[in-house]
């Protein structure tokens, strides 16, 4: 990761900290980083070794006068939030979100699986021809290759799960902000 | 070494970095990683704490056509420093109770 993409997707992070003075970080990391690349040091590798970004929150925040100067909000937990609403809103949506991709990998694997069936079944019971033998193999390797795609897809999603659950916890809350600063 | 335990040396320490000369961020972290292990995140809050607390100045010099911030001891800091000495001479007879 180069610095100009570094800064800015800890500056999105830090949105989240509101109390946080994100723009003094993100000075101090900026002139840390350049002065490493004027130092002759590789961007790259100086910024792979400054650690993921959450993990970097983590430390500043962990400082315990620091924490109690910014007063930062627990964002990845629902247990602090201000409103109760927030919460049963945010797990609404999430569980909404689960079953729209529950629904969507669903009948990307069914249309697989309906391919493979159908084909199967048609080479077994009817005599296709040599020409039709091609286009059969051929679609079942199709819906075998798209039920291949849907498991691939639920385990990925599975992965991101919890950023996923995260980002909406996030959403919610600065959407919540917004109108109570109003 | 022990969380509690370094961060509470860790002031002393950049202090005591910038107790002959005025340093930055970048070459604070050079000094103090041959002596101790030290991240730049470790660094930031360090920095705030000081300056919160008065025991340090700050102020931004152009270095390749881009702002640098300067740390620089004061008198609080330099006071607090040398207060600091007592107790890790203190620390020091600890060490040798714990080691002997």
């Amino acid at each position: 990761m180069n610095k100009k993409t570094f800064l800015n997707e800890f500056k999105k992070e830090l949105k989240y900290y509101k109390k946080i003075n994100s723009e003094e970080i993100i000075y101090y990391y900026d002139e840390m980083i350049q002065d490493a690349i004027d130092e002759g040091q590789d961007e790259e590798t100086f910024i792979g070794n400054l650690g993921s970004i959450s993990s970097i929150i983590a430390n500043i925040i962990q400082d315990e006068d620091f924490v109690k100067d910014v007063k930062t909000a627990n964002i990845d937990s629902l247990g602090n939030i201000v409103s109760g609403t927030v919460k049963v809103m945010s797990l609404i949506i999430y569980y909404f979100v689960v079953v729209i991709l529950a629904i969507i990998f669903g009948s990307i694997f069914f249309s697989g699986f309906g391919m493979v069936i159908q084909s199967t079944l048609y080479l077994i019971f009817d005599q296709p021809t040599q020409t039709d033998l091609w286009v059969i193999v051929g679609v079942i390797l199709m819906g075998t290759g798209i039920m291949i795609l849907s498991f691939g897809l639920v385990y990925k999603t599975f992965k991101a799960n919890d950023s996923i659950r995260l980002k909406i916890i996030r959403k919610t809350k600065e959407v919540y902000r917004k109108r109570s600063e109003k | 070494m022990d969380i509690q335990l370094k961060k509470g040396l860790l002031d002393f320490m950049v202090l005591a970095t910038i107790k002959y000369e005025d340093s930055y961020g970048y070459k604070i972290i050079q000094e103090l990683s041959n002596i101790m292990d030290i991240s730049e995140s470790t660094l930031y809050p360090i920095l705030k704490r000081l300056e919160k607390q008065k025991l340090v100045d700050t102020y931004d010099t152009t270095y390749n056509s881009r702002i640098r911030k300067y740390y620089r001891i004061n008198k609080n800091g330099l006071e607090k420093l040398n207060e600091s000495i007592a107790d890790f001479e203190e620390i020091h007879k600890m060490y040798l109770y714990i080691k002997r």
